[in-house]
């Protein structure tokens, strides 16, 4: 319909004269303008013209310009209407401010008066994106390394990146999950003197334990049946670099001791070889876990703990720094409406507040994927509350969200046999029940959460036919 | 007044208001030594005159509406 950066009128009168008047006006203003004789016609196109305002005329065949303005309203709960009528009452008049006309104005029609309305609507429509623009460029000013926050926490967050970075061997950053620990521990490597070498990422909850020793630290050809080649462990290879152990807290007992000596003697054995090598790698960690509480009940090594949490980093969730919400919302909408080729350029007042208001349990993770979400919902130049609201339904658990896809495992032909099982008999059931993972989980006889948890280790995608 | 002739009073002072506006544009759009604008200005008084006649010769009734 429309695509230029041009509001739209829609005028809705059964007189073609009066619209072409309307029509003719309302263009030398830039607006762009559809013009339809009805309500019901105006009823079916009004979703896909997506108007910014609506001038409907009071006395219609059919639907009469109240009932029209009411419906309209349900479906583009942002555009501005404005009722006209050659038979003015009060009573026509009350009615149609109570539904949140903008003005009601009489035949024959004031043309100063509809310039007011008109004027009235791309201001509102211009401050909201204005306010989004500055909200993105001071977004940018507070940027740090990917990061946003203006708040006092994340500032603090940031010097404190800042005036470490050159010297810490060993960080621990906690923090719930979408949280940024990731992009932490890239701050962390960015800042520091390392920075033009490697940074290397393992996420510990996608690797089968029993591969663990030879993933950090490699192993030796023969070492265990399926060795075929001698391999370099990541402790090598982040060599003079970063090495970052996302979910450390999954990390099995018997690994944090050797990953103990590695921390803190820089020595690392291959599997299956007697000869110690030195590395010097820089260790960064990232739970949502408690360590402290797990290594008092004996399932995380105290003495690591201890090692670790000498420079630990605790990110505040979002829902305690909720005034960076809008400069986080500005940011990935503007990059949203770019990469994905939208006209998007604001949000609506209410869509804000709703933003601003929500209980965010996944961090700015989910607020930027509400955000993506809700780009690729909107037809129209500003975000509303249905798109948002829309969007934070539609959102998938945060821990499906976080799937991080699995260390290769190739040179274990045992485990990769049941997990293969695992993941068979899993995709099995959720395509049975069409993805939806409640009716899952009580097929397999499990929590919904393992059931998660196993989609997220085995990498099965959990979408079965359709999402729940 | 029966409603037929409201109706068709109403009906005239709508077309009435589509010229007048249309005139309206028509006379913004030109600067004061553009020789049409004064032509305009002739139709958009006739017009508002049209107007006042018709406004005078139907008396205000409570229309019902719908």
């Amino acid at each position: 319909m429309t695509t230029s950066d041009r509001p739209v009128l829609l005028a809705i009168d059964d007189e073609a004269g009066m619209l072409a008047l309307v029509e003719r006006f309302a263009r030398g203003l830039e607006f762009d303008v559809v013009t339809l004789p009805d309500g019901a016609r105006a009823l079916q196109t009004v979703e896909q013209i997506h108007p910014d305002a609506v001038l409907v005329d009071l006395q219609l065949p059919g639907m009469n310009g109240l009932e029209i303005l009411r419906a309209i309203r349900d479906r583009v709960p942002t555009c501005s209407v404005a009722l006209m009528t050659g038979h003015a009452s009060v009573d026509t008049a009350i009615e149609a401010v109570k539904l949140g006309a903008l003005d009601y104005l009489t035949k024959p029609l004031d043309l100063n008066r509809l310039r007011d309305v008109l004027v009235t609507v791309r201001k509102g429509i211009e401050r909201r994106q204005t306010k989004l623009q500055i909200d993105a460029d001071v977004a940018r000013q507070f940027e740090f390394h990917g990061m946003i926050g203006r708040s006092a926490v994340m500032q603090e967050l940031f010097d404190a990146i800042r005036r470490l970075a050159p010297h810490v061997r060993t960080v621990l950053i906690t923090g719930e999950t979408g949280t940024g620990k990731e992009l932490v521990a890239r701050a962390f490597h960015k800042v520091g003197p390392r920075r033009d070498k490697r940074f290397v990422t393992i996420n510990c909850s996608a690797v089968v334990d029993n591969l663990f020793e030879s993933e950090l630290f490699g192993h030796q050809r023969g070492a265990f049946t399926g060795a075929t080649e001698t391999k370099v462990g990541l402790f090598e290879h982040a060599n003079g670099g970063t090495l970052f152990l996302d979910e450390i807290g999954e990390l099995p007992m018997s690994v944090q001791a050797k990953l103990l000596r590695a921390v803190e003697y820089g020595e690392i054995q291959r599997v299956g070889s007697l000869e110690t090598k030195r590395v010097d790698v820089r260790v960064i960690g990232a739970t949502n876990r408690d360590l402290n509480a797990e290594a008092a009940a004996g399932r995380f090594r105290s003495d690591l703990y201890y090692r670790l949490s000498i420079m630990e980093m605790a990110l505040p969730p979002l829902r305690e720094r909720r005034e960076d919400v809008a400069l986080l919302t500005a940011a990935f909408l503007r990059e949203c409406a770019q990469r994905m080729d939208r006209p998007v350029t604001g949000v609506t007042t209410a869509a804000e507040r709703l933003l601003q208001d929500a209980p965010w349990a996944g961090n700015v993770r989910e607020l930027r994927n509400v955000i993506e979400r809700a780009c690729l919902l909107s037809d129209g130049k500003l975000l509303n509350e249905r798109d948002i609201t829309a969007a934070l339904g539609s959102g998938r658990s945060p821990r499906a969200a976080e799937q991080a896809p699995p260390i290769a495992a190739s040179s274990q032909p045992k485990s990769m046999l049941l997990m293969e099982a695992q993941r068979a008999e899993i995709q099995r059931v959720l395509n049975l029940v069409n993805g939806n993972k409640t009716a899952a989980a009580r097929l397999l006889g499990v929590s919904r959460r393992s059931l998660y948890r196993w989609i997220e280790r085995l990498d099965t995608t959990g979408d079965g036919a359709a999402q729940e | 007044m029966t409603g037929r002739r409201c109706d068709w009073v109403h009906e005239l002072k709508n077309q009435i208001g589509i010229i007048l506006g249309f005139t309206e544009i028509l006379i913004a759009e030109r600067d004061t030594a553009d020789p049409h604008r004064r032509d305009l200005m002739e139709i958009h008084a006739a017009a508002t005159r049209a107007l006042e006649l018709v406004a005078s010769r139907a008396p205000i009734v409570p229309t019902p509406l719908e």
